[in-house]
């Protein structure tokens, strides 16, 4: 057995290491800068004036420097030789991946980037010529033309932006303006492609932000929130309590109603009792969810119809510290008796078949037969012989049930607003705090694979063959 | 002798395979109706134009015959300029039509009819100018026809529950059937091959997805087929790339060290690849992805189709295990035919039965993921209208309660139609199951 259980949690390992690089992978690809995205709601708005603009950048890049982002991404890139290793560096996400695609596109790095600096000299130039009184009404549109020009990965667009801003610029500025043009021009004309055909690898070391977010989540230590720059930890520490409770109790009735359904089922096999069942609850198991729980809210929690249930959250508005545990306890079960239920009756289907099909196959065995043959009743034939052995194969399904009720408690706690992650991580969806959709991600994978290792583990506890019949 | 029985015995017998599990399928008078109804739904999902349309199927206009939906296929698949500018923005059921022939429903899916917003129950007082024009199922809380919605939902439903289990089992049918056919042992090759070739296919991998993630991601937002042209572009600069740098294995074999033959783990390495999928949480890692990206609906059928293939593969690699041992396939590999084409074009069509029951249940779920998707707003872009989109609309007022009964129940109608039909296949398809 021990030698199993190595097994798993050998593999439980590398599960859980692609887990994290999976959740890391998507948290790449949400769309913005996150730096930026943390310091939203401080810029004033309105015109930024030079010594303005200089104070938020100088803010932007210290952030930027605590939270790591000026790091490499992972321990090792595998990149084209045109792409320098060093592009993390750039400052401003849209503006490092506008010139990532410009490499893509021509394959020659130095040009884009003589590009990128004739455009901070511009930039500067413009800011320091502010207080210019000539201006008059093209500084508002010259300043958006430079705020997109960073960003544009297409270079028509980037020669559009250029032809758009040349009637608009003051003289002084124009040598600026010339050298951008000068260096935009130049990147087709020293187009190097083949360059981009050549992979090469870089090692960074630990010094990067995969590495850094993976000792971060083993901390606890998840990000901050976009929505109200509280850590994530902290706010997924009180929502957490309610999944867990509400999975927990799901899980527990999913078994204790789907087992004797099954075992009763099984050992009437082609009665009435059990082709109602097995229709009932095929019917159960094409239900979505987030329709019966929408249905539930409408007719049984005080819309038009009936009021049996409150239609929301996890306890009454009058719910009070000093109430005895004894009120406390039925206050929220009746909140959470629509929800729990919900969650439970797309796994009652699922188990309890399985658990049909596994009586059966037990009770064709030859020690079933014995147990007979010896006289016992037919209860204690089913209960004490049959249904034990029958019963392990049914822990291991805990693999599958799992993973669809975390996920299911996101349209569960958005329907009957509980607090718990589900309900945070579809706040977080509308209002796209990305960061907390990931901890969510991440917590749900890690929760679901602790839990198929207990399964794992129960599993072979229950079955004592397991550590003979299994190559180890 | 019963007259039903005589009428059996005449019937010639039928030994292929195909055949029997028709026979059986059929049989089963729940699992052929709900066929029956997959196709009528598809039926309405082709024709939902003709069912619900704000325009007449065939008009006669101040003595004009016009046929306007028609003239509207011409501008949207045809890209021509069918209508004077003025007639855009007609409002047809105002119009004094010498006659018409409507469709049964006379709204188009995402109109707004301002006049019965916010949410009017179809037992309730419409405003409307002739009965015809009622709102069946009611309207939702921007004034759109439910029963519209759910005709040209259809469409949706139906097509991200068949794009996107056409990935998984396209996946899923080959990465299973390697894993059953060739097992731990099976698939003995040089060394210099299996060195070379793998080299090859990272190579491969690096040209044929990492050089080419711009031009991918385009192609994604572009819609389904860009998407997959380019990504069979991908495929085969892939399998160019891996054949190029393996091709030198030919001569690299001769020698000591490339010739020594080694088995390839292929079983162990898509099982593992199986069993990490597995302990992923699947539609949280949807909602995720679909919270990030952009809302597209081939991004959904994509990540349905990618996170789906585990049942397929599990189903046809115990499939193909069993198959491989056949006397059939031994004469095969006997006869001198390449394993490859031994497994694919011998072995796999007697163990595709399977997958079919996989990809009837797939679909099922896939339309229920969509579901869930559109419900939790996530997926499809707002002004869709879907299924499920329909359904949360009830969440936001819960004084509508035909917002939800009528999507839902609408949901709940395909998915079992579709499960219905994965049981009678697997019925038919495991007599063994069939007795249990």
């Amino acid at each position: 057995m021990r030698a199993y259980l190595l097994r798993r949690i050998l593999f439980f390992l590398p599960t859980l290491f692609i887990i994290t690089l999976l959740s890391f992978l998507i948290s790449q690809c949400a769309p913005g800068d996150p730096v930026e995205q943390m310091l939203t709601g401080r810029s004033g708005g309105g015109e930024e004036q030079l010594a303005e603009k200089q104070a938020s950048r100088r803010l932007y890049l210290e952030k930027r420097h605590e939270l790591g982002l000026d790091l490499p991404i992972f321990y090792f890139s595998i990149v084209p030789l045109a792409e320098p290793e060093t592009l993390y560096r750039i400052p401003f996400r849209p503006v490092q991946e506008a010139l990532e695609r410009l490499t893509y596109e021509f394959g020659n790095w130095p040009k884009v980037q003589a590009y990128y600096q004739a455009y901070l000299q511009l930039d500067s130039a413009f800011y320091a010529s502010l207080g210019d009184t000539t201006w008059g009404e093209r500084r508002t549109e010259v300043r958006a033309l430079l705020t997109l020009l960073p960003q544009e990965k297409r270079y028509s667009e980037i020669q559009y932006l250029l032809r758009r801003m040349e009637p608009l610029l003051l003289p002084y500025l124009r040598p600026y303006y010339e050298a951008v043009k000068q260096a935009v021009e130049e990147l087709p004309r020293t187009s190097q492609r083949w360059r981009l055909y050549i992979p090469t690898i870089h090692w960074h070391g630990t010094q990067n932000q995969y590495h850094r977010w993976l000792v971060g989540l083993m901390k606890g230590d998840f990000g901050i929130s976009y929505q109200d720059k509280r850590p994530i930890g902290e706010k997924l520490l009180d929502a957490v309590k309610w999944s867990l409770v509400i999975n927990f109790v799901s899980l527990l009735l999913a078994y204790v109603v789907a087992i004797p359904l099954g075992v009763l089922a099984g050992v009437r096999r082609g009665s009435f009792f059990d082709r109602g069942i097995g229709l009932i609850l095929f019917m159960l198991e094409s239900l979505p969810p987030f329709w019966v729980g929408t249905m539930a809210v409408v007719f049984l929690c005080g819309g038009d119809f009936l009021a049996l249930f409150p239609p929301g959250g996890v306890q009454s508005t009058e719910f009070s510290d000093q109430w005895s545990i004894g009120r406390k306890l039925l206050d929220w079960s009746y909140h959470l008796i629509l929800p729990v239920l919900i969650g439970t009756y797309g796994a009652w289907a699922f188990l309890s078949r399985q658990m049909r099909a596994a009586i059966l196959e037990n009770l064709h065995q030859d020690y079933v037969r014995t147990a007979r043959a010896k006289g016992l009743p037919e209860w204690l034939v089913i209960w004490k012989h049959a249904f034990r052995n029958s019963l392990i194969p049914i822990i291991t399904l805990l693999a599958s049930v799992l993973p669809a009720m975390i996920s299911g408690s996101v349209i569960l706690e958005t329907i009957f607003s509980i607090p718990g992650m589900g309900y945070l991580s579809y706040g977080a969806m509308t209002a796209r705090d990305y960061p907390v959709i990931i901890a969510v991600f991440t917590i749900g994978a890690v929760l679901t694979l602790i839990g198929l290792l207990i399964g794992d583990i129960l599993y072979a506890i229950a079955d004592p063959r397991i550590s003979y019949a299994r190559r180890g | 002798m019963h007259a039903a029985d005589k009428q059996e015995a005449v019937r010639p017998l039928s030994y292929s395979p195909g055949a029997r599990i028709w026979e059986t399928f059929k049989r089963n008078r729940l699992a052929y109706a709900a066929l029956w109804m997959v196709g009528a739904l598809v039926g309405v999902a082709l024709l939902a134009d003709f069912l619900a349309y704000n325009k007449p199927i065939v008009a006669s206009y101040q003595g004009q015959l016009l046929f306007p939906i028609f003239r509207d296929y011409g501008e949207r698949f045809l890209g021509l300029r069918l209508w004077p500018a003025t007639w855009r923005k007609l409002d047809w059921r105002t119009l004094p039509l010498d006659w018409a022939i409507w469709p049964p429903v006379r709204y188009a899916p995402e109109e707004l009819d301002l006049r019965n917003a916010p949410a009017v129950g179809p037992t309730e007082e419409q405003i409307i100018r002739t009965p015809a024009e009622r709102h069946y199922l009611g309207t939702d809380r921007l004034g759109r026809d439910v029963l519209s919605g759910l005709i040209h939902g259809t469409r949706i439903s139906l097509t991200v529950g068949i794009i996107s289990m056409g990935i998984a089992a396209l996946i899923g049918i080959v990465l299973g059937a390697l894993a059953g056919y060739f097992g731990d042992d099976r698939l003995r090759i040089s060394r210099a091959s299996l060195w070379l070739g793998s080299f090859g296919l990272l190579i491969g991998l690096y040209y044929g997805f990492f050089v080419r993630r711009y031009a991918l991601a385009e192609a994604l937002g572009e819609g389904f087929l860009p998407f997959i042209g380019a990504f069979g572009l991908s495929l085969f600069v892939v399998a160019l790339c891996t054949v190029l740098v393996w091709l030198p294995s030919r001569w690299l074999k001769r020698t000591r060290w490339g010739g020594k033959p080694v088995a390839v783990w292929v079983d162990f390495a898509i099982s593992r690849l199986i069993e990490i999928k597995l302990s992923i949480p699947t539609m949280l890692l949807i909602f995720t992805v679909a919270a990030i990206a952009k809302p597209s609906i081939f991004l959904v059928m994509v990540i349905i189709g990618l996170t789906g293939w585990t049942g397929i593969a599990r189903l046809t690699r115990g499939e193909m295990l069993k198959v491989r041992s056949m006397d059939y396939i031994q004469a095969a590999r006997a006869l001198g035919y390449s394993e490859l084409r031994v497994a694919f074009l011998h072995a796999l069509p007697n163990a595709l039965t399977s997958a079919l029951v996989s990809i009837a249940f797939g679909v099922a779920s896939a339309i229920l993921v969509e579901s869930s998707l559109s419900f939790l707003g996530l997926g499809v872009s707002r002004t869709t209208v879907t299924w499920g989109a329909l359904v949360s609309g009830a969440r936001g007022d819960i004084h509508a309660w035909w917002l939800a009964v009528f999507p839902g129940l609408a949901i709940f109608l395909v998915v079992t139609a579709f499960n219905l039909i994965g049981e009678g296949l697997r019925d038919a398809i495991d007599p063994r199951l069939q007795a249990r």
